[in-house]
């Protein structure tokens, strides 16, 4: 370690994704010297998108993976966006082990960055009916706060990040800030007539996205221009026209100049003083040559991502807390939940074939959760929501030679393909875990994670009924040729994965506080998905953002006001 | 054995090697290096035939020309899974020696090869590996026709800018 080496700040961050990154803004906002420690590389905003310009033909496999990768990387090659083109921004398999219990895919994106890089950018708010919802249905532990608490913070990250979308007024999914919303294609628009007409309890709108429609002078002076309809945002977008940490928020906190980042460091253990009875900093291991740096300062927020915040705050073992940091009532690293995103509806529809799209939207068609809002009204607890899309397509030929030739040069228009998917709540529960492996430890020294999550009943009862309301819907629509799909994923691979440090009101049930602040150690805050209480339906990142950047505000003025 | 020996051995090795004529390996090998699977310069020359009676020349450049023949010995080099590896060879084998007419598919009018082709698909073959081969050149074929730089660029422009998004537009 250089001796020259500042390891005293205000504030330390860990973990840069799309949470860590708004912790760094807000943080040094307030004028706190902020310390962001990120354990994958550096990837700064354009220089370090290596194929955000490649033309379909530049890929060698035309952006599939080989199976050589796909051997060596069964996990991660399970995800959607990890392929030729985005495959430099996720974790394989080898580079970070894990144990299963049960099958439980595990994606992860180590870089500058985190997975704000890569995410699908649909940022719908929570409401009451979500915050309330554990109460209401006698599960998990109450939400120490509702939706007031969050309304204003909502808006205040929608504004910056720059949300497009339409204000729809439905009481399950409230307005945001938002910037024009994009269109709905031709057969969307008609199915969300037929739903309107059809059902008083459902409602089809265009998907609220983090992408910029239409810029306001807040994003231009973060260098982000409109959004180009490329949709290639996993690469990494050179016009910033969708939001993450690496075009928005890192380099805002960065013309501070009171920001500075650790990259390849891998966050340890938070180190606990009896005597303060408070967190002092942060052990970190080079991830390269394995060297151990501490890092101090009187607030910490942890936004590693929801399993390795739950990892690391379970290594931060102390003579106080020997089963890890504030975790007396043996609850950390339980209670976890995500999104069941098993079932898919698809189906045609042969009209309006003389219309067709133009560029390519980022987002799609999105139906808010209807099943179970104002009241219990099915045999299963909670509800879900529905991706919504259709697109034009070309006929397939099944000609040979110059006829095939012509066909491929000059296609007929086919069917519109019309797609659904579920996102499914699933209900916390304390036999949803991880915890630390007594014996296997990683590259770094550190325990790996042990992963014991897995669907219930619950899940199949509301997987059954999207099916046969998506059905329903379709059919009443004039859609053809319906088929329902089961993927059977396992979890994780919705890449919402939520819990083990919960929030509540009593430290006997919970681990964070209404403010986000451990319990048992107020200087520790954990912002990220390890946070959440319950699930929703709704992608949970924008309130991921918006619950940071209110803590923030809170433990900034805590230090002020000699609190913490 | 004996190091002596050994070296012997060697010597007469590099020597017989030394006497094949230049040409020979062209003649076994495919053009471009392939790590799983084993094409002869023969079998490639009949997956050019094929692809180009699949996408012809025209008026605009056909399969041969884009040289999509190799693109499809890529892909199924690299990325099918081994048993569909082996599943291709066989039906590459089988089709090497399929006739129509008494005649071999290199050797048939261009009518003749397309018939042969849509032989191959009829539900008689369904679970054969020389309809699996086929149906794996078409796909391949078309993928590596329709994403060319050349298609995308000339004959279907891609856009990889498009700059707006409208949900209803009236068709050409």
């Amino acid at each position: 370690m250089s001796k020259n080496k500042i390891t005293n700040f205000d504030a330390i961050v860990i973990g840069s994704g799309i949470s860590g990154g708004w912790a760094a803004k807000e943080l040094t906002g307030k004028g706190l010297k902020t310390l962001v420690i990120e354990r994958g590389r550096d990837v700064q905003h354009i220089k370090d998108y290596p194929t955000t310009n490649l033309s379909p033909w530049e890929f060698e496999h035309r952006n599939e993976l080989t199976e050589e990768i796909k051997q060596a990387n069964p996990i991660i090659s399970k995800c959607y966006a990890f392929r030729e083109d985005a495959m430099h921004f996720f974790v394989k398999d080898a580079e970070h082990p894990y144990l299963q219990e049960k099958p439980f895919d595990w994606i992860r994106g180590y870089q500058l960055g985190g997975k704000s890089l890569t995410w699908a950018r649909q940022t719908q708010r929570w409401s009451n009916y979500d915050f309330e919802g554990p109460k209401r249905d006698g599960f998990a532990v109450d939400w120490p706060i509702r939706y007031n608490d969050l309304d204003k913070w909502y808006s205040y990250v929608e504004k910056f990040i720059g949300v497009s979308g339409n204000k729809d007024h439905i009481p399950q999914l409230p307005d945001g800030d938002f910037l024009p919303p994009m269109e709905l294609t031709k057969v969307e628009k008609l199915l969300q007539q037929k739903i309107a007409s059809n059902y008083q309890d459902r409602q089809m709108i265009i998907g609220r996205c983090a992408h910029i429609s239409q810029p306001k002078d807040i994003h231009l002076e973060q260098g982000r221009s409109s959004c180009q309809y490329r949709n290639l945002c996993q690469r990494g977008c050179p016009f910033g026209g969708y939001f993450s940490s690496n075009a928005s928020t890192l380099p805002w906190a960065a013309k501070t100049g009171k920001l500075t980042i650790v990259t390849d460091s891998v966050a340890h253990s938070i180190i606990y003083n009896e005597k303060q009875q408070k967190a002092t900093g942060v052990k970190v291991i080079d991830a390269k040559t394995k060297a151990e740096t501490i890092y101090h300062a009187p607030i910490i927020f942890v936004n590693a991502g929801a399993l390795n915040t739950n990892l690391l705050l379970l290594n931060s073992k102390s003579k106080r807390f020997p089963n890890g940091l504030g975790n007396d009532n043996g609850l950390l690293g339980k209670y976890l939940a995500f999104h069941n995103y098993r079932g898919s509806v698809t189906a045609e529809y042969h009209a309006e074939l003389e219309y067709t799209i133009e560029g390519r939207r980022p987002t799609s068609g999105y139906m808010p959760r209807f099943r179970n809002v104002f009241r219990q009204d099915t045999d299963f607890l909670r509800g879900y929501a529905v991706g919504l899309g259709a697109s034009p397509s070309d006929q397939a030929s099944k000609n040979w030679g110059a006829e095939l030739k012509n066909d491929l040069l000059n296609p007929k228009p086919g069917p519109w393909k019309v797609k659904s998917h579920i996102m499914g709540e699933t209900i916390p529960k304390e036999t949803n875990k991880v915890w630390l492996d007594d014996r296997e430890k990683d590259q770094w020294g550190i325990p790996k994670l042990r992963i014991d999550i897995s669907y219930d009943e619950n899940d199949e009862k509301m997987l059954a009924d999207y099916f046969e309301q998506v059905t329903e819907m379709f059919t009443k629509a004039g859609f053809t040729n319906i088929k329902t799909k089961d993927s059977k994923q396992a979890p994780g691979l919705d890449i919402h994965e939520m819990g083990g440090v919960r929030m509540g009101k009593d430290p006997k049930t919970s681990l964070l506080n209404e403010w986000n602040q451990l319990h048992l150690c107020k200087n520790v805050f954990v912002t990220d998905g390890a946070c959440m209480t319950s699930t929703s339906t709704q992608n949970p990142s924008l309130t991921y953002m918006a619950l940071t950047a209110r803590a923030c505000h809170y433990a900034a003025n805590q230090l002020k006001n000699n609190k913490l | 054995m004996e190091r002596r020996t050994a070296i012997r051995h060697m010597a007469l090795l590099c020597a017989s090697a030394m006497l094949l004529p230049s040409c020979f390996n062209h003649q076994q090998e495919a053009s471009i290096p392939l790590q799983q699977i084993a094409i002869s310069a023969k079998q490639e020359q009949l997956l050019a035939e094929l692809v180009e009676t699949i996408i012809p020349k025209t008026d605009t450049l056909g399969a041969k020309d884009l040289g999509l023949h190799l693109f499809v010995l890529k892909m199924v080099d690299d990325c099918l899974p081994q048993k569909e590896q082996q599943q291709f060879m066989d039906g590459l084998q089988t089709f090497e020696d399929k006739t129509i007419g008494g005649t071999k598919f290199a050797e048939s009018s261009n009518q003749h090869k397309i018939n042969l082709l849509k032989e191959i698909m009829e539900p008689r073959y369904k679970e054969s590996n020389l309809q699996f081969f086929l149906k794996e050149v078409r796909k391949q074929t078309l993928k590596g026709y329709q994403q060319s730089e050349y298609v995308m660029t000339k004959l279907r422009p891609y856009i990889l800018v498009p700059g707006h998004f409208s949900g209803s537009v009236k068709r050409a």
